[in-house]
């Protein structure tokens, strides 16, 4: 499902190169939920930014489905994080002026053409299923944090990805907010099949997860 | 592939969102975008309306050259539009060499008698009365601003700017009726303001009358004229024509008005030169404005374009958001500014035209059409300083990573 081969990643800053991840070598099969565990500055959020197509490797390779993403023209690559990699980021990422359901369907909507109430009609789907069906046409400031990131996996999944990449994702929730999260993403890898990488620094929420791996200093730890 | 209605809904409503997210800043950009536009509006307006009435003034004002007897005393203005009233003459006989002198296109002869005799206007007023060929006239006829619907004839005069009389009415010159057939424009001639204009014809009929009243004066003999007014053929140059007249007529003088109207005419051509001049500056540091702007918007706003960039939103996408919100606020502000121009003009139209009049230019404004057309001109020139201004920050933008600009995010 997803393999990384020796993926390098070197900042230029101005105090001189600085090698954020290290050579790694990774692979994730098909419908694994992994967590990628390190402390700060470790690596952990630079590799999966590589995984994602959101940041390109200074060196080696990463497979999707067996598509070398890094290989793939500008736009391809833009295709294949819309249609294959859904993000669920640390921060609030929703768009503060778009309704929720404009917000869950724009993944949709933004790629190759798609049926646009086709695209409504999956996004409203999986807000009822996110238990957020009265909230379709509110806007995320009305919210609470937590049906915000729940909005933020419907986001993730309308068009079905493949991949599904979680950075931090609970790291600004309550305890049982996040309880309910790792909930959500467990519901949808079981019942999905679909591949999910974590970065946390918390062990506790990655040992809920198939597998752990763990970074040090830019590279897997043992 | 092109994009759906809806996500096209979507984009533009995130840039219009994001305009009305930051109201000072976007405040601030419409105003300086509609001062802009209001200058480059009222300016373009001013300046072809400006052009427009000199053109006309100075078809209006007739003549290139007059020749007149030589020791006649001249008025450079009034010259262009009337000989002097004095008893030097020359003979109509004349008319025909003159004329076809190379490089006149022209010649208009005229007389001018001016008399306290005639019987017209209160206790012996002096008057001007000039005799002109309505076929050959240059400088009378293109200033008439009422007349009768019908074309000139004999026993019809036409009355000075200054003049009261109305169309039509019966006027007794020397005693005999005639009847004012038209009225001028304010030339700020005096000569011309005050005048009464007859033809050659005209002036045959009162010709005996006026010798009883007045005595025997060289103006009144026969074929007799106070002077010719000369107008150019095209590419004909005063130099040429003087030197041929001179050299042909002994006993004439030459007044030529071509130094004045083109030192107006290059006067007038370096200052709309100058505002145009101005008008690119202003284009150019409003666009160089619009740029910084829109990298400072950029920059705060880099988490966001990463987000989109990172759910699949492509480089033509990314610009599109941008030029979006660059364009909807830089073609509001040159609406703002070109209604601004409008209000601005209506408050100092009195004032413009008043003085032009006082220059003895009629001031012609641009007509709704034109100026609907140079309005909507500066609407799409003011947009095209947003996509100026806003180009190469958002093609920067959507090269960089996402990554790059989620994590680059103060």
């Amino acid at each position: 499902m997803l393999s990384c081969g020796a993926v390098t990643k070197v900042y230029s800053t101005e105090r001189g190169d600085v090698e954020a991840v290290r050579g790694i070598d990774l692979a994730v099969p098909r419908g694994q939920f992994a967590a990628i565990v390190g402390r700060s500055g470790s690596g952990k959020s630079s590799l999966l930014a590589m995984i994602g197509g959101l940041s390109r490797p200074t060196r080696g390779t990463v497979r999707v489905e067996e598509t070398d993403i890094w290989a793939l023209p500008d736009r391809g690559l833009a295709d294949f994080r819309n249609r294959r990699i859904g993000f669920v980021f640390q921060f609030a990422s929703l768009l503060p002026t778009l309704r929720v359901i404009d917000n869950v369907a724009l993944p949709a909507l933004l790629g190759p053409a798609r049926d646009t109430r086709r695209a409504y009609g999956e996004a409203a789907e999986l807000l009822a299923q996110f238990g957020l069906a009265e909230h379709v046409d509110a806007y995320p400031a009305e919210l609470s944090a937590g049906e915000q990131r729940r909005v933020v996996i419907a986001r993730a999944l309308v068009n079905a990805p493949a991949l599904l990449l979680a950075d931090e994702p609970t790291s600004d929730l309550d305890e049982e907010t996040e309880g309910e999260i790792m909930e959500r993403f467990r519901t949808v890898n079981r019942e999905r099949a679909m591949t999910l990488i974590m970065v946390t620094h918390n062990l506790r929420l990655a040992a809920q997860t198939d597998r752990v791996v763990h970074i040090a200093d830019g590279r897997l730890a043992a | 592939m092109s994009d759906g209605p809806r996500i096209r809904f979507l984009l533009g409503s995130l840039a219009l969102q994001n305009l009305g997210r930051r109201k000072a800043r976007t405040l601030l950009l419409l105003a300086a975008v509609a001062v802009c536009s209001g200058a480059i509006f009222t300016g373009a307006v001013l300046m072809h309306s400006i052009e427009t009435s000199m053109a006309v003034g100075f078809t209006r004002l007739g003549a290139d050259m007059l020749v007149i007897p030589a020791g006649t005393l001249t008025n450079i203005t009034a010259a262009l539009l009337t000989a002097e009233p004095t008893d030097l003459t020359l003979d109509a006989s004349e008319l025909p060499r003159l004329e076809r002198l190379k490089g006149v296109r022209r010649a208009a002869p005229q007389l001018i008698f001016r008399t306290d005799a005639s019987g017209y206007g209160r206790g012996g007023e002096l008057i001007d009365l000039i005799a002109f060929d309505p076929d050959r006239d240059i400088t009378v006829q293109p200033w008439l601003e009422q007349h009768l619907g019908r074309p000139l004839r004999e026993g019809d005069v036409i009355v000075g700017g200054r003049r009261d009389e109305p169309l039509g009415t019966e006027l007794l010159l020397f005693g005999r009726p005639l009847t004012v057939y038209g009225k001028l424009g304010k030339t700020a001639v005096g000569t011309h303001e005050r005048g009464l204009f007859i033809s050659f014809a005209t002036l045959d009929e009162l010709r005996d009358v006026m010798r009883q009243v007045c005595g025997m004066k060289a103006p009144l003999e026969p074929n007799k004229l106070s002077g010719v007014l000369l107008e150019l053929a095209p590419g004909a140059t005063t130099q040429q024509v003087r030197f041929a007249a001179l050299a042909n007529f002994p006993g004439i003088k030459i007044v030529s008005g071509e130094s004045m109207l083109t030192s107006i005419r290059q006067g007038l051509a370096a200052l709309l030169n100058g505002v145009l001049g101005l008008m690119v500056i202003m284009f150019v540091s409003t666009a160089l404005m619009v740029s910084v702007l829109f990298s400072a918007i950029i920059t705060e706003r880099r988490r966001e374009l990463g987000l989109l960039k990172a759910i699949g939103a492509r480089r033509g996408q990314i610009i599109g958001v941008l030029l979006t919100e660059a364009v909807l606020a830089t073609a509001f502000g040159g609406l703002m500014g070109c209604v601004l121009g409008v209000l601005l003009m209506r408050v100092y139209e009195h004032s413009l035209v008043y003085y032009l009049d006082r220059m003895g230019i009629p001031f012609v404004w641009l007509n709704t059409a034109t100026t609907g057309l140079i309005a909507l001109a500066c609407i799409v020139l003011a947009s095209l300083i947003g996509v100026a201004g806003a180009l190469y920050p958002a093609w920067q933008a959507s090269r960089r990573e996402p990554y790059d600009l989620i994590r680059s995010e103060g």
